[in-house]
């Protein structure tokens, strides 16, 4: 009996992969999207060119340095008159707050490589990261990743709301 | 008076009975959380790394697009369920893979996309051209996880 039950742990064993999915989760916007027009301060522009090379703002850039100047984009806290306006937004929890209007435009040549797209999508994960620590550090004293660790859902959704992932993709340029 | 000193004490011998029963519950443990692996693509894809990733959670509530290159060939190529596609059957296929789940997780519904990292983004851009035409707007960008 034993032997006959072991064999069958060890097939189980060799043919089990214990499956898990992971990358970028991204959100695709509605097909009859029509978004007005943004002013062009508030907007980091970023473009990729066939050679998979960056321009930011019209400045090429080297993509190791793009998520420390995007989180300095989307926060925007010298209101330096070149980055995004700032406006009061009632958030919960923490009331009337500064927000800066950030808005971070992708856009691709046809043929940049999916693998430097995806370079760029991850670079700026690291920003908006790295812009709701900030802002959940300054607010409520804990790391945002702290807060998502301790699954504090409220405050959670309040450093969401404040810094929104705005990432606007349009189509790729010849 | 005469004392009688054990010489030898010997362990007793550990009881065996109850091993199939550990060796059963472990194999329910293996069936139970087994996933039987059907999503193997047909071709060579080298997707990109990335850092900043999220593990998904609902895997049943997801449908795989492979899309890559044939071993030394420079067309790209585009598999769902097995069988290789174009790019405008897309939409029609995720949305019939839709419609098998419940009503109510459809908003869940995810597409995953397994692209090879040197395709060239108008394809990409099609493919999610074709997701937003049916409504299929949670997408993932698989990546290669460093083991």
């Amino acid at each position: 009996m034993a032997d006959i039950a072991f064999l069958l742990l060890i097939f189980f064993l060799v043919t089990t992969t214990i499956e898990s999915e992971s990358g970028l989760m991204r959100k695709l916007p509605p097909d009859e999207d029509s978004s007005g027009e943004i002013k062009r301060r508030n907007v980091l522009n970023i473009l990729i060119n066939n050679d998979d090379q960056l321009m930011v703002n019209l400045k090429p850039m080297e993509i190791d340095a793009l998520p420390a100047y995007a989180a300095t984009f989307i926060q925007n806290k010298e209101e330096k008159s070149t980055f995004p306006e700032m406006e009061l937004k009632d958030l919960e929890l923490l009331g009337e707050t500064m927000v800066s209007k950030q808005v971070i435009s992708l856009q691709c040549a046809t043929h940049t490589s999916y693998g430097s797209y995806v370079g760029v999508q991850d670079a700026l994960a690291s920003a908006y990261r790295s812009a709701r620590n900030d802002f959940s550090e300054q607010h409520f004293n804990r790391s945002f990743d702290d807060l998502l660790e301790a699954k504090a859902i409220e405050r959670v959704k309040v450093v969401q709301s404040a810094i929104p992932m705005r990432i606007s993709e349009a189509e790729p340029f010849k | 008076m005469k004392f009688k000193t054990k010489r030898k004490k010997s362990l007793p011998e550990i009881s065996t009975s109850s091993l199939p029963d550990i060796i059963f519950i472990l194999l329910f443990f293996f069936m139970v959380t087994m996933v039987i692996k059907d999503d193997q693509s047909k071709f060579q894809v080298d997707r990109p790394t990335a850092v900043q990733i999220e593990k998904m959670k609902h895997l049943d509530l997801s449908a795989t697009i492979w899309v890559g290159y044939d071993e030394g060939q420079s067309i790209p190529l585009i598999q769902f369920d097995k069988r290789l596609i174009q790019v405008d059957e897309v939409a029609g296929l995720i949305a019939e893979k839709r419609a098998t789940l419940p009503e109510s997780s459809a908003p869940l519904f995810t597409t995953i996309i397994k692209a090879d990292r040197e395709l060239p983004m108008y394809l990409i851009t099609d493919i999610k051209q074709e997701l937003r035409s049916i409504n299929a707007l949670k997408i993932q960008y698989s990546i290669q996880e460093e083991s």
